[in-house]
């Protein structure tokens, strides 16, 4: 007599999740496979589960090009190339020899006169703009009148290469411009290039030439939008700690009493350069701030669209803004929304500490509406309610993981519920899952290494914390048990000055009597 | 249903060059010839802009993106010394051109995935039942890590080997294996928090 088939294997929705990727790549055997459709037919979540699964194996459907047919791409690409080719020659090589004579008679002058003192800019960082200006500057400025630049509105100082007023609103290569405390001014330069200057600010147009336009920022806070066509010259804004290579974009500098630049960028892409060795830091693109000094990016906010803001107005047959105080719509600013009425400075979020606080008052004390400052309390109290909730949930997820840890049966599944939740919301705001991971790692993987790490963490974060002892605790007996005796015993005598009444106290002078003189008062 | 499933990645496959051709047409490029060049862009250009569209979705910036990476290959050819086939070369400058703007995106999206769910409470960052499963499958995509989105698309989509992507990402196939298991159980823990 055959014995009986085995009963049939109950296939459920714990089952299916652990086939969906064999099935999805067509992996699956063909009893396999029916038992997953099967189920799938039957169970709606499944289904769905197992369609979007699909769909991202599969990946998104390839795109078509959107602007430019291939021949017009392909130009653009060359002439890409072309222009990275001229920013990487050196001025020094472009000019040959008689060039070098001229830029050193030009730099050993300008040090034979003496830098302005004060003057953040050193005479290294002076050498990618110390060349002379061509006879035929650039190809598609054709008409002389392109050479000049234009104060448009505002108030402020243009000063000559000679630091002497220049009267009239017209002004060429070589000129600074000045703002003082409650001044501000715009220019153009080239005709498609826009500047807004903020008080307090040193703008110099250093030079034009070699395809590209050099400004100086000494100091202060300019916006520049510039509407670069293909063939117009590239833009490089030189700042003591760094250049700011430009295609054509909507961006902010600024550069903080001590030198320091700061780029953030509304529309385009720009490229931040090491002063004089051309070596790329960053590339900012657009909705990005980045801190040069601290090498640091992060989200635009208020202050920069401010500085902006008058820039905006109807460009080449995009609704753009200004009019009504909106921001346009192609100026990237994260957590803006995205509807046009919404689009105003007082819905930027600004989430960040007391520097950028102080810019947002200043920004807010601009803004169109003027007067109160609702918006961003509102955006403010709506931060803190999804803070509220996002701890609420972090709080839920730790006590699920605790207790699993508890139980010795379940203590396993913490190790992944931990990681999880640290890969979810991170450890800085619950320094309690350190102790937890430590726990885990020393009683399950033997890592005292790690372990001693997490521990260390732990008591870092939150030396007070309830279960601080029980880190100390822990932190002694992994030395103790990892056979480092030295450590062992720093760390007990660290457990028993801290806690000469604690609950391990016995423990660890069972192991190393002679400390019990750490006891003693 | 499994075939319908087993769509295959390789829907955009470039038209790309055979071996011999590979080295002849690369020896004309860096002599200078920009019918070459030219060649160079027309073989390539789908693969590395159904690429950028993988990594980053639906974008107004790909157009921008594919002509610096081409600029950038392009301006770097006489430093391609043919030590991996051109499309992994271009994958590399890829990913090195997007590294930034990745990491970036994504501290950004999470930003809105929070004042997304505060309105429209947990979950709101999905709103499931108002998206068809290709652009839920986008999205949860853009809310995968940059490292292990990188690594997702290269070997899933693009049908690169472990070590292919090692070579191009320039880690070790250690980390390439890790990442990718990664970035599969991040996926399945995202699909299944959707539903």
């Amino acid at each position: 007599m055959s014995a009986p088939p085995p009963p049939p294997r109950r296939y459920g929705c714990l089952e299916r999740r652990e086939d969906a990727e064999l099935a999805v790549s067509g992996r699956l055997s063909e009893a396999a496979r029916e038992r997953y459709e099967d189920h799938c037919w039957r169970c709606r979540p499944c289904r769905e589960a197992h369609e979007l699964l699909a769909a991202i194996y599969r990946g998104p459907a390839a795109p078509r090009r959107q602007g430019l047919d291939a021949e017009a791409e392909f130009s653009a690409i060359l002439m890409r190339v072309a222009e990275a080719k001229r920013a990487s020659v050196s001025p020094l090589g472009a000019l040959g020899l008689a060039g070098l004579v001229a830029m050193a008679l030009t730099v050993a002058l300008f040090l034979w006169s003496g830098a302005p003192s004060g003057s953040p800019f050193s005479p290294s960082s002076l050498a990618p703009i110390a060349y002379q200006m061509p006879d035929d500057p650039v190809r598609p400025l054709g008409h002389p009148a392109m050479l000049y630049g234009r104060a448009l509105h505002g108030s402020g100082k243009l000063l000559d290469p000679a630091q002497e007023p220049i009267e009239g609103g017209a002004f060429r290569v070589g000129t600074t411009l000045v703002t003082e405390a409650g001044e501000s001014l715009q220019a153009q330069l080239l005709g498609r290039m826009l500047i807004n200057i903020t008080p307090n600010t040193r703008l110099r147009w250093s030079a034009i030439g070699n395809g590209r336009v050099d400004l100086e920022l000494l100091g202060g806070n300019v916006a520049i939008r510039y509407e670069r066509e293909p063939e117009d010259p590239l833009l490089v804004v030189h700042t003591p700690s760094a250049d700011v290579h430009v295609v054509g974009t909507v961006f902010t500098v600024s550069v903080s009493d001590g030198g320091d630049a700061e780029v953030a960028v509304l529309r385009g892409r720009v490229e931040v350069r090491e002063p004089g060795s051309e070596q790329t830091i960053s590339e900012v693109w657009a909705g990005n701030r980045f801190d040069v000094k601290r090498s640091f990016h992060a989200d635009v906010g208020r202050h920069e669209v401010a500085v902006a803001l008058p820039l905006s107005y109807e460009t080449r047959g995009r609704r753009a803004g200004a009019v009504d105080g909106g921001i346009p719509t192609d100026w990237v600013v994260p957590g803006l929304p995205d509807e046009p009425r919404l689009r105003n400075v007082d819905n930027i979020v600004e989430i960040t500490g007391s520097r950028r606080q102080g810019r947002v008052l200043r920004a807010s004390a601009r803004s169109p509406r003027g007067g109160g400052d609702d918006g961003q309390a509102l955006l403010e109290m709506l931060l803190l309610e999804v803070e509220a909730t996002r701890t609420e949930a972090l709080q839920a997820e730790l006590s699920r993981c605790r207790e699993l840890y508890l139980t010795v049966e379940t203590r396993y599944r913490a190790a992944q519920c931990l990681g999880d939740l640290v890969a979810r919301y991170g450890a800085r705001d619950q320094p309690e899952v350190w102790l937890l991971i430590g726990g885990l790692r020393m009683d399950y993987a033997g890592d005292y290494q790690a372990a001693k790490a997490d521990f260390r963490r732990f008591l870092g974060l939150a030396p007070e914390h309830p279960e601080a002892e029980l880190a100390r605790y822990r932190l002694w007996l992994a030395s103790t048990e990892q056979g480092n005796i030295q450590e062992a015993i720093a760390h007990g005598r660290d457990y028993l000055r801290a806690h000469p009444t604690g609950r391990f106290v016995g423990q660890v002078l069972r192991r190393f009597p002679g400390l019990t003189r750490e006891l003693q008062p | 249903m499994a075939a319908e499933l087993i769509e295959s990645a390789s829907a955009a496959a470039p038209t790309e060059l055979r071996e011999g051709a590979e080295e002849l047409l690369l020896t004309r490029a860096r002599g200078g010839e920009a019918r070459a060049l030219r060649e160079i862009y027309d073989a390539y250009q789908g693969l590395v802009r159904a690429h950028l569209h993988r990594l980053l979705g639906s974008d107004s910036e790909i157009d921008d993106i594919t002509q610096i990476v081409f600029a950038r290959a392009f301006g770097a050819i006489d430093r391609f010394r043919g030590g991996s086939t051109i499309a992994t070369w271009l994958y590399r400058i890829t990913a090195n051109t997007t590294h930034n703007l990745l990491r970036q995106r994504y501290r950004g999206a999470r930003l809105k995935a929070a004042l997304r769910w505060f309105d429209e409470g947990r979950g709101g960052h999905m709103s499931a039942q108002n998206m068809d499963a290709r652009r839920q499958a986008t999205q949860l995509l853009q809310g995968l890590h940059p490292d292990l989105r990188e690594v997702f698309v290269l070997y899933h989509h693009e049908g690169l080997t472990l070590h292919e992507i090692a070579a191009i990402l320039e880690k070790p196939v250690s980390t390439i294996g890790d990442r990718l298991g990664r970035a599969r159980r991040r996926l399945h823990a995202l699909i299944e928090g959707a539903r």
